[in-house]
């Protein structure tokens, strides 16, 4: 091969390179086709990385112009690189944005949405508030006996006190005097016997009586709750329950009490919000007279509570000269009512789709 | 129970109005339902007659002119007692509004204009009498123009009351002016009638002797009685009827309302016998003898039993005690002489006699809750001194007072440190003690040598309540008001055991369940037997002794009838899709016949209808939607991945579901559920489209989530994984679980798994052939698995399921 050889081919690829690249950059319609154009000259096999790797054969005058015309020629084609990958890049990026609007009227894709009962919810909003101040939640059997449902709690035998829970007994059952639980005292009983105080406990649950009208139901939702320790007072009760009515119906809810009478308490006290519907207490004018839920009382009768009666810590083996405590009991499906303006129970067990898929 | 505020106002001298006694009752713990405002009888007021003559055009009407006071007007009148000239009507103006909201107008009556109404009683709503109008008798009193709320005893304001069953005290108005003087700090003196000495016998005027023999004193603590003769039966005079009237009781006679009036009065109930009607010379208190019969004043026979208290006269029971009189010694019209009760009964034993002979009477209802028998000769004597009055009677000057068991003093110690200890309120003892004597406690100092404040207590008669010390607190507070109690939040102090982990299960099910796009139902716990069979389920249920009616009479043993007839109700109301869920409990009967029954807490699952798709109506639902969903929601509340095995005997296991689209769920070795579609039978009994069903007992998945405790984490590995797919033409009955298993079997340690990715029918493959394609990812722990090494396992893989299911590869 003779001397000249090798400049010569050095120039005529350079020369190669230099006319073809541009058009090389601009007919490449996407990002593959751009960086396979530029593999051509400048990937680690391209035609002028070669050229670059021959720099050092060229005979040693001509190395050093020969060398800076190659790098400038490859920083032109890098240059050039980049900036068609940035143009291809906008035009990909005008394109990515530049489609139709979305129609967000169609539905989510997701098969079909699901609820909790109302009253699920309402119990377990009730639950919370109470695990919140250090409540255990605990449960029991629905089918009990008279013994827990009654005579542990200090119903007196053959007394107008079990008037209000008409109880439907299971047959078979005599012996035990098994029927189903007409409150969720029971387990107040029932925990009591099997723990030791202190005790901060609540116990939600189904209950039946044997009621049916438009305003009853067989069966309804209840919540026990029963606090026992040293020195527990009618204030802490008091100041659970308020607690409580401002957690569910908003702060400043206030709490009345009224002497009631219940056999598991004493003493025993009936338990009125204020009306959170007409909200009396933020009204200058007090109680809405023509409110339909609470009949312009401007009070909700919420629940049945008082200080856990003696009798029922000698029934379970706790002294009552050591503990004292307080239980109270209400009814769950009414707040569910409240809440969404349902207006007969009997709905909240219908489970027509319609209602609970609105709530 | 009802109670005349006039009469409270007399009684207690707090004289405030119905709404503020109403207030104060309630606040007392009595609570005040509702406050009857009665008619205002406005417009309404007393006229003369001054002429009557009978209509010219209709029979049995009469034009009166009457007078009142101010102008004449002619009225038209259909009673058949209008008085003649000079008698005192009551007279409706224009204008007056009646108390059943008839206004009353000038009106053309046959051609003659009738300008206003000649009132009944009835039609004032003051008493019973409709057959006339009202003609006041005697002299003096009302003149005409008087208005009629003046001139008659109106009982403008009633208290509808809703009385604890531990206060039988607020059934009577001196009990209820009691409390209202406690709650307006004035004293209160009830009238205290004295009675006449007692004596053994009460000597009649046809010579007897009656004496009283208690048989049941365990029964009857106290009974006592008088005799009153030569009393004139008739009506009574119109205010105590009216009164009566006004608070739900119907005047009968004035011997039998004189003493519904003291029962009222005293809340304890009196018996009037006709003492001409009773046999032999005294009344015994007895139980009764099994087979012994009564008709009672209701007119219906009764047969007793050995737990019923009679009392008798020398042949035969003559009232159910305490509960109602016989009807053939009761007083009549002609009855002469009236033999007097007033007792003392077992409050057990009254309530279980009213119960067994389903008779609630005024007389039972007070009993049952306990009267007071130290009040037997105060109410005695004011019985006697009404029936004198009303009914003309001269009693015999003494009374008979047996009194075998008086009552054991109450005597309730009372620490007053401990009752401000439970009530949070800072009492002083002096005040303790003013209010408990303002209840009629008697109170007195223990001895001094007690390390602690105390105050002897004993409890009037009438509050059988008060029995110990935390009863007397309670009376503290109620006496201060319960609004004085103050509020303080005590400190909780949290259990190291907490809630069971149930809770905890059940409430993630819950939130599970509702993710997975399922609508929560809660059913009643009732079922019936027919709804059972509609359902297919033939398994026991246990039964309710008293149940509300068949539809009810059974406790469920399944949530699936309480779902299925949501989904059927909803589907006749158009909803035609729906996916419900439900969490509760199923009742089985107890293995021994006398045990407890099994509870258990289910979560169960039901599609109606058609998937929900994007767009458009959606496929039928089918086993795998069920089936996903239970999969679902136990993966995300537990982190357990359920396992469906192919029902072996559907048939039996779980006849609602289809026999051959039904599949157990199992968690580690035992079965947790099921999951299918419902039978086709159960379909069209309930009118359905396709449906699917899937239910998990809780218990177990709660025992299982406790077994294993936290899960471990599994470290995800560093090396490469290598896919390979295959997709294999077997024949429909072979399951893609099966192929999966054997594939990763002979695939040997390198192949991490195996997943169905694709599942076709095609004719052209032939009817029972379906194709299953799987993805299997081979990998090693430590190195990057090279193709080769790879592509004979993988080959070792297929060719084991081609050999052992007859399977072609694609």
């Amino acid at each position: 091969m003779r001397e000249g050889d090798p400049t010569r081919l050095f120039d005529e690829g350079l020369a190669r390179v230099e006319g073809e690249y541009e058009a090389a950059f601009a007919a490449a319609l996407d990002e593959p086709a751009l960086r396979a154009a530029a593999a051509r000259y400048i990937g680690p096999n391209g035609e002028l990385t070669q050229l670059l790797r021959q720099v050092g054969s060229l005979p040693a005058e001509s190395r050093r112009a020969y060398g800076a015309r190659a790098n400038t020629l490859r920083q032109r084609v890098e240059h050039a690189f980049e900036q068609a990958l940035a143009q291809l890049r906008e035009r990909e990026r005008r394109r990515a944005l530049d489609v139709a609007p979305v129609d967000p009227t169609l539905p989510g894709r997701w098969p079909r949405p699901g609820r909790l009962h109302p009253t699920r919810r309402a119990l377990l909003d009730v639950v919370d508030v109470f695990t919140s101040m250090g409540f255990d939640v605990a449960d029991g059997p629905e089918v009990d006996r008279a013994e827990y449902n009654f005579d542990r709690l200090g119903f007196p035998p053959d007394h107008p006190a079990t008037d209000m829970h008409d109880s439907f007994f299971v047959r078979g059952g005599e012996a035990d005097r098994l029927m189903l639980r007409t409150h969720t005292s029971t387990i107040q009983v029932r925990e009591m016997m099997r723990r030791r105080p202190p005790l901060a406990v609540v116990a939600p649950g189904v209950v039946y009586r044997r009621d049916d009208d438009a305003t009853h139901s067989p069966m309804f939702f209840q919540i026990e709750g029963f606090l026992v320790d040293r020195d527990v007072s009618m204030a802490d009760l008091r100041g659970v329950l308020t607690v409580f009515g401002e957690r569910l119906f908003g702060a400043g809810t206030p709490l009345r009490l009224r002497p009631s009478y219940f056999p598991f308490v004493e003493p025993g006290a009936e338990a009125d919000l204020g009306c959170t519907f007409c909200r009396p207490w933020e009204q200058p004018a007090g109680a809405r007279p023509d409110c339909r839920v609470c009949k312009g009382s401007g009070w909700l009768e919420i629940l049945g509570c008082g200080m856990i009666h003696p009798v029922v810590f000698e029934n379970v083996g706790i002294d009552p000269e050591t503990w004292t405590g307080f239980a109270f009991g209400m009814g769950i499906d009414r707040i569910a009512m409240l809440r969404h303006g349902i207006p007969s129970i009997r709905m909240l067990f219908d489970n027509d789709p319609r209602l609970l898929g609105s709530l | 129970m009802r109670a005349s505020v006039r009469w409270l106002a007399e009684l207690s001298g707090v004289d405030v109005g119905g709404a503020e006694m109403a207030e104060r009752l309630t606040r007392a713990g009595i609570e005040v339902e509702r406050v009857h405002v009665r008619g205002r009888l406005e417009n309404i007021v007393i006229a003369y007659v001054r002429a009557v003559r009978p209509h010219p055009a209709r029979q049995r009407l009469s034009v009166v002119e009457v007078y009142d006071g101010t102008s004449s007007h002619t009225v038209v009148c259909g009673a058949p007692n209008v008085p003649p000239p000079g008698g005192r009507v009551v007279l409706a103006r224009p204008g007056a509004r009646l108390p059943s909201g008839l206004v009353i107008e000038v009106r053309d009556i046959g051609g003659v204009r009738s300008e206003g109404m000649l009132c009944s009683e009835s039609e004032l709503d003051l008493g019973p009498d409709a057959d006339g109008i009202i003609v006041i008798g005697g002299v003096g009193g009302a003149n005409p123009g008087t208005a009629a709320s003046d001139a008659l005893w109106v009982e403008t304001e009633v208290l509808e009351l809703s009385v604890t069953p531990n206060r039988p005290d607020a059934l009577g108005h001196v009990g209820l002016a009691r409390e209202l003087a406690v709650a307006f700090g004035v004293p209160f003196r009830p009238p205290r009638p004295e009675p006449p000495p007692p004596c053994e016998a009460l000597p009649a005027e046809d010579g007897r002797h009656w004496h009283v023999r208690i048989e049941a004193p365990e029964r009857c603590a106290r009974y006592a009685a008088a005799l009153v003769p030569n009393v004139r039966v008739g009506p009574s005079v119109d205010w105590l009827r009216y009164r009566l009237h006004a608070l739900g009781m119907r005047p009968i006679s004035n011997v039998v309302d004189a003493t519904n009036l003291v029962l009222l009065e005293w809340g304890h109930p009196i018996h009037a016998f006709d003492a001409d009607r009773l046999e032999g010379d005294g009344v015994v208190v007895r139980r009764a003898r099994p087979g012994e019969s009564l008709v009672t004043l209701d007119g219906v026979q009764r047969t007793l039993c050995d737990d019923d208290l009679v009392i008798a006269d020398g042949a035969r029971p003559v009232a159910l005690a305490g509960v109602m009189g016989g009807q053939d010694s009761g007083v009549t019209a002609s009855t002469r002489h009236v033999l007097l009760e007033v007792a003392w009964f077992d409050p057990r034993s009254i309530r279980r006699t009213a119960r067994r002979h389903a008779l609630h009477t005024e007389a039972s209802h007070r009993f049952e809750r306990g009267v007071d028998r130290t009040a037997v000769p105060v109410v005695l004597a004011r019985a006697l001194e009404r029936l004198t009055a009303m009914a003309s009677g001269r009693p015999v000057p003494s009374w008979i007072d047996a009194h075998p068991r008086p009552e054991p003093s109450r005597r309730i110690v009372l620490r007053p440190s401990r009752a401000r200890r439970l009530l949070g309120l800072d009492l002083d003892t002096g005040g303790m003690r003013d209010r408990l004597e303002a209840l009629g406690c008697t109170v007195q100092p223990a001895p001094v040598t007690a390390e602690e404040e105390r105050l002897e207590v004993t409890a009037p008669g009438w509050r059988p309540d008060l029995q110990r010390e935390v009863d007397l607190v309670e009376e503290l507070a109620r006496v201060e008001g319960y609004d004085r109690i103050p509020s303080s939040v005590p400190a909780v102090r949290p259990s190291a055991l907490g809630s069971p982990p149930r809770v905890r299960v059940e409430r993630r099910l819950l939130e599970a369940a509702a993710g997975v796009g399922l609508l929560e139902a809660i059913h009643l716990s009732f079922v019936s037997r027919r709804d059972l069979e509609r359902c297919r389920l033939a398994v026991p249920a246990v039964e309710l002794a008293n149940p509300l009616g068949e539809e009810q009479s059974l406790l469920r043993p399944s949530l699936l009838p309480g779902l299925v007839g949501a989904a059927a109700r909803a589907a006749r109301r158009q909803v035609e899709s729906v996916a419900f869920f439900e969490l509760g409990r199923t009742f089985q009967p107890a293995a021994e016949r006398s045990g407890a029954p099994v509870e258990r807490a289910i979560l169960a699952l039901l599609l109606h209808g058609r998937r929900g798709a994007w767009i458009g109506p959606g496929d039928p639902v089918d086993f795998h939607d069920a089936a996903g969903r239970l999969q679902a929601i136990v993966e995300t509340a537990v982190g357990a991945r359920l396992e469906l095995r192919l029902a072996e005997d559907a048939e039996h296991e779980v006849p609602f579901l289809h026999p051959r689209r039904a599949a157990g769920a199992w968690l580690d070795g035992s079965r947790v559920g099921w999951a299918g579609e419902l039978h086709p039978d159960l379909l069209r009994e309930w009118e359905l489209g396709a449906a699917a069903y899937a239910e998990l007992d809780v218990e177990e998945l709660v025992r299982w989530a406790e077994r294993r405790g936290t899960s471990r984490a599994t470290i995800p590995p560093r090396t490469p994984a290598v896919r390979r797919d295959v997709a294999l033409l077997v024949a429909e009955s072979v399951q893609a679980g099966q192929l999966a298993r054997a594939l990763r079997e002979a695939a040997g340690p390198l192949c991490e798994s195996v997943e169905p990715f694709d599942l076709f029918r095609d004719e052209r493959m032939g009817a029972d052939r379906k194709s299953l394609a799987f993805r299997l990812t081979y990998r090693h722990p430590e190195q990057t698995l090279t193709d080769l090494e790879v592509d004979a396992v993988h080959a070792r893989a297929v060719q084991a399921v081609v050999q052992a299911y007859g399977a072609v590869v694609r």
